[in-house]
């Protein structure tokens, strides 16, 4: 911790003056034995379901088994100070968390503490880390996009504020790149990111942290981080308290992004305390309720209508409506789709991105399988130009994938067959991106536009990535009043249409790439 | 696990209850239990009994040879049946639940009052008067003198632990500082 001596007396000082000793009657039970973080206490007969319990030496649990002679709970963090005999009382609390504008920019545990050395945070009050999920009644449907600047997705998956987009394929394909694009992205948006890290490296989470540093985009987001060496419990909760934490900014008239990174991770925690706590396993020893640990998560993120956020807020903020959109990110092996985790969280939400990682070996990065990706609702969300220009590109690289495919073997093939496969060629091409530069809406335009009116068909292919670079900075320096006009209203009509030929036209006349 | 043998007792223990109560032998119950009890877990007889070599006839006249004339004919019964089902370890819990199941049915409640100077008569009786207004019980009261409390009074009725004392107090506000 960075804090001078004199910040904490005074904190110190603050909290002796507003403490109040009060003699409280507590259930009080005994540990009858501990085994690895679960402690099974005799007694407690008050306690109830994800109430916090209270060991010595500044140490809390969870109460997850409840029981008729005992309650099973698990212990947050270290549980070696603790043995047989020692007591347990009740808090009468369920867990909660610290939420409000204070944590943006911070880096913090399970419970909310601050872990990134920037001393005490500011929250605007706590949080239960369980709520239920908002109503049908309260909800809005998706109309508003997420841009991830990311033009294979904001393409071919739009993804929907309120969404749940769940990004999945097997390790080293992409999956966290795409997760951190998307929040460098959502700067000066006024959207609020939580990134929840679970089970992951320390250092690849302080890797995280400081990329988003480099790119300006820690000011806006919160890092929720259970790192591999925390215990099961944590690693359980996080998700929980990202989403709790989350949530204020939706119930708030605001807009917030979520990423789980990743949910395998998640469920593997779940299933070592479930064992531990001597629930019955299930299929891959899984404990039955492991579906409704990840549908009640997601149904969390959501869009809520305005009389909602009225209500909520007690009329404080009107008319405007809150959302929190997730992307839940989910591990596989060997492409294995079919497994338990991923099929259930492929079921719970609202279309996935599937990551392959032959694509990304070959250098197509993000290396997104067009034909598998798919989002349920974000068409209704889509910024319109995109939708018009980019509608075109998943049946255009469907149709190439296939054609490619037997291509190989047909030595002359006829014009239109060939034009396809060149202008697949190109779009799959155009489709790459370099990690951490997202594109804005205009520049996205320009490509797609580029790709649809044929500008692309007499660039050789090993220029494309050359060439679109040049356009785009073309636009920046030449046609800055068109971008603004695009990124502001992102209309299709025929003056933005015509403006985008003269441009184009202009560029491959008069610039190199 | 304390967990499971509650669960094995508790069956025993509400049998027994019931049958004491309609034979209305309550006490005499008790005082069986809690002699078996003390004799299951007397070192000596805990051994002779789970030694797999010692027959189960050996251990139901070994036990009621030890309480001779203390045990009536009921009471021989239930060491037999206990004897055969193989759970005469279960009986320190059959006890404590039967005398918790009896507590109850007489309105009873034992309180432990553990302070950190002796408890004088006038100040017993007032604490079992606010106690039972509160518990709505009558108050079986037991004192005891803990000198780490420092100052004040813990009391314990079953799982319900009211602290009044010195050490709670700053127990609490360590807490609430974060140390």
């Amino acid at each position: 911790m960075q804090l001078n001596p004199s910040e904490i007396s005074d904190l110190i000082k603050s909290q002796i003056e507003k403490y109040e000793p009060e003699t409280e009657a507590r259930n009080e039970g005994t540990i009858v034995s501990l085994t690895d973080g679960i402690a099974r206490i005799h007694g407690l007969a008050d306690a109830m379901s994800y109430e916090m319990l209270e060991f010595p030496g500044n140490t809390f649990g969870l109460a997850l088994n409840l029981e008729r002679d005992s309650v099973g709970a698990v212990v947050l963090g270290s549980y070696t100070h603790l043995s047989e005999g020692d007591s347990v009382k009740c808090t009468g609390r369920v867990l909660e968390v610290p939420v409000g504008e204070g944590l943006l920019g911070r880096v913090v545990d399970s419970l909310g503490q601050p872990i990134d050395g920037k001393g005490a945070i500011e929250a605007a009050g706590t949080k239960p880390i369980e709520e239920i999920a908002p109503g049908v009644i309260a909800r809005k449907s998706v109309d508003e996009p997420v841009q991830t600047g990311l033009k294979a997705i904001d393409a071919m998956v739009p993804v929907g504020r309120g969404q749940r987009e769940l990004i999945i394929g097997d390790r080293q394909t992409g999956k966290s790149a795409i997760a951190i694009d998307a929040i460098i992205n959502q700067k000066g948006t006024g959207v609020k990111c939580i990134y929840v890290a679970i089970g992951q490296k320390a250092s690849t989470i302080a890797q995280v942290v400081r990329k988003l540093e480099e790119h300006g985009a820690l000011d806006h987001t919160i890092i929720v981080a259970a790192s591999a060496s925390d215990s099961a419990a944590l690693q359980f909760i996080a998700p929980y308290s990202g989403a709790t934490m989350g949530e204020y900014f939706r119930d708030r008239g605001e807009d917030a992004l979520i990423i789980y990174d990743d949910l395998t991770k998640q469920a593997w925690a779940y299933r070592q305390v479930s064992l531990l706590l001597r629930r019955p396993p299930g299929r891959e020893a899984y404990p039955g309720d492991v579906f409704y640990l990840h549908s009640r998560l997601l149904e969390r993120a959501s869009r809520i209508s305005a009389e909602h956020v009225e209500k909520i807020t007690n009329g404080e903020v009107k008319g405007k409506t809150g959302s929190l959109t997730a992307f839940p990110i989910i591990e596989t092996q060997g492409g294995d789709v079919s497994a338990f985790i991923p099929t259930n969280v492929i079921s719970i939400t609202d279309g996935q991105i599937f990551l392959e990682a032959d694509l990304f070996n070959s250098g197509i990065r993000p290396a997104i399988n067009a034909g598998l990706s798919v989002s349920r609702v974000g068409g209704a969300a889509q910024t319109k130009i995109i939708k018009k220009l980019g509608g075109g590109t998943r049946l255009v690289l469907a149709q190439y994938r296939e054609l490619a495919a037997f291509a190989q073997f047909a030595s002359d093939l006829d014009d239109a067959t060939r034009k396809q496969l060149e202008r697949g060629e190109r779009v799959t091409e155009l489709m790459k991106q370099a990690q951490y530069s997202p594109l804005s809406v205009a520049e996205m335009a320009v490509s797609l536009f580029a790709a649809n009116e044929g500008y692309l068909d007499d660039v050789d292919v090993n220029q494309i990535v050359a060439f679109e670079g040049s356009l785009h900075s073309y636009m920046k320096s030449n046609q800055q009043a068109l971008s603004d006009k695009i990124n502001a209203e992102a209309k299709y009509d025929d003056e933005t249409v015509k403006s985008l030929h003269d441009a184009i036209k202009d560029f491959k006349a008069n610039h190199t790439w | 696990m304390a967990g499971e043998n509650s669960t094995i007792a508790r069956p025993y223990a509400e049998a027994v209850f019931s049958r004491a109560s309609d034979s209305n032998k309550l006490d005499q119950w008790s005082d069986a239990l809690g002699l078996l009890a003390a004799i299951v877990i007397d070192e000596k007889v805990a051994a002779a009994i789970s030694n797999p070599k010692f027959e189960s006839k050996q251990s139901v006249s070994l036990i009621l040879d030890i309480c001779g004339k203390h045990l009536d004919a009921e009471g021989q019964n239930l060491v037999r049946l206990l004897v055969r089902n193989g759970r005469l370890s279960v009986l320190p819990e059959i006890a404590l639940i039967y005398e918790g199941l009896k507590n109850e049915s007489q309105g009873r409640l034992d309180v432990e009052i553990i302070s950190a100077y002796e408890v004088t008569k006038a100040q017993e009786t007032s604490l079992a008067a606010a106690l039972k207004e509160r518990l709505g019980r009558d108050i079986q009261m037991t004192s005891e003198v803990d000198k780490e409390l420092i100052g004040g009074v813990v009391i314990r009725a079953g799982d319900l632990v009211i602290d009044g004392s010195v050490q709670g107090r700053l127990r609490k506000l360590a807490t609430e500082l974060g140390i």
